[in-house]
């Protein structure tokens, strides 16, 4: 409860500012002008989603062991943060891609990881959907989470570096300057407590529930 | 050792006596590489194409084979005596391996088709070869504890391949690429074949700790 107040007053303090300063203050980049400034909400949004499915993964593995009904409630609540995140670093990438590459989709290895991603929570979700059984759905579920996210690493980490890929940190780096930096770790800061303030709410009502 | 060595032999000799590994598998693999050659005859076509149709044809036919043998179980009445005489990992270890097993029969079929009637080049044939004989165990091993957990709850086995695909997909891509790569080339990335054996090892060794916690359930 009071983990939540606290996040309902970090989120606008921090998301609020570090919105402006990154629209209004940060100075163009020299090749992209105002076009890159996509990457501050692209990025978090892509970091949070990766922060979201470690989590469900942690919660997951917490819950098989205790069997506690609220590391299910977390590790599903954060699957289905993690889903909207990962959806909106595909939409923000894809609207990037547009305008640097030429097209919204190029099957760049980043971009058929964050498919694979969505696929797998997808999966996550409808197999949830589909067990009746509460204490059933929580352990298949917990299982199918901890095998999926095994396959996390392969997608983010190894794939995107095993295979040519045409995103800026492959192809000579995004060129960032110092106040750039200072406008992506504040976004990072602020959807970080938006997704922990979400997670926190939407556990709540769960926790009524049950 | 010696329980886990005859639950394998029974399930190799179930799954012949059986009608879903001959009917279905071996069935499926053939029509549908007959169904493909036939579609494609006498149009060039690339060798990313012919690889993905390879591993796409094999794992469609030997997608479910494993999460049938272990509802097969529960449907019998069979799996709780199993439970009480050998430890659940090592039913879940038998029965991968007989899928691996299997998965290997049903590409032995779809390889050869394939290669006779899109026209594969005879040189390229012990790398794919080679490939295969990693592909087929490493796909049963990435599928094999969503193959338990579907089992284990009865609507779940009509959404298995949109629930296993997701997660089989990257050994997929790299199995794919790598297939591709020995076409094409006549040598693959190594990088390629660390990451199929290191995920697929990965997912078996995290279904063999996970089982008994499931089974608590």
């Amino acid at each position: 409860m009071l983990f939540g107040r606290i996040l309902s007053v970090l989120t606008p303090l921090t998301m609020i500012p570090s919105i402006v300063y990154c629209l209004m203050f940060t100075p163009k980049e020299a090749t992209m002008g105002d076009l890159y400034r996509i990457i501050y909400f692209h990025i978090p949004c892509a970091w949070v989603a990766t922060l979201a499915f470690f989590i469900s993964f942690v919660f997951s593995i917490a819950y098989l062991a205790k069997r506690k009904p609220v590391y299910d409630s977390i590790a599903h609540r954060s699957s289905e943060a993690g889903l909207v995140f990962c959806v909106l670093a595909t939409i923000t990438g894809s609207i990037f891609a547009t305008y640097t590459w030429g097209s919204p989709w190029n099957w760049d290895p980043r971009e058929t990881s964050i498919v694979f991603l969505l696929m797998i929570y997808i999966a996550y979700l409808l197999l949830r959907w589909l067990i009746e059984d509460r204490d059933k759905k929580a352990a298949i579920s917990a299982g199918y989470s901890i095998i999926a996210f095994l396959a996390t690493p392969f997608l983010v980490f190894v794939m995107p570096r095993i295979t040519s890929s045409l995103h800026p940190e492959q192809v000579g780096g995004l060129g960032l300057t110092r106040p750039m930096l200072y406008g992506v770790f504040g976004m990072l800061a602020g959807f970080t407590f938006l997704y922990l303030w979400i997670l926190s709410l939407s556990q709540r009502f769960d926790m009524e529930e049950i | 050792m010696r329980s886990f060595r005859a639950l394998l032999a029974k399930e190799i000799r179930v799954a012949f006596r059986g009608r879903h590994l001959v009917g279905v598998g071996f069935g499926l693999a053939i029509v549908l590489s007959a169904t493909l050659g036939f579609s494609l005859a006498g149009t060039k076509v690339g060798e990313r194409v012919i690889a993905s149709l390879l591993w796409i044809i094999v794992m469609f036919s030997s997608s479910d084979t494993l999460s049938r043998s272990f509802a097969k179980e529960e449907d019998e009445g069979t799996a709780d005596q199993l439970r009480l005489r050998v430890p659940m990992p090592s039913v879940f270890l038998a029965k991968t391996l007989a899928n691996a097993f299997f998965v290997l029969l049903i590409a032995c079929v779809v390889f050869p088709l394939l290669c006779f009637w899109l026209g594969v080049r005879l040189s390229a044939l012990p790398l794919v070869g080679l490939l295969v004989l990693i592909g087929c165990p490493a796909l049963s091993f990435a599928q094999g504890f969503v193959g338990y957990l579907m089992s284990r709850g009865r609507a779940l086995s009509a959404a298995y391949p949109v629930i296993v695909m997701p997660v089989i997909l990257p050994l997929l891509v790299c199995l794919v690429l790598a297939t591709s790569q020995a076409l094409a080339e006549g040598t693959f990335s190594i990088n390629l074949v660390v990451v199929i054996i290191s995920e697929s090892l990965a997912a078996l060794v995290a279904g063999l700790v996970l089982v008994p916690y499931i089974e608590e359930e």
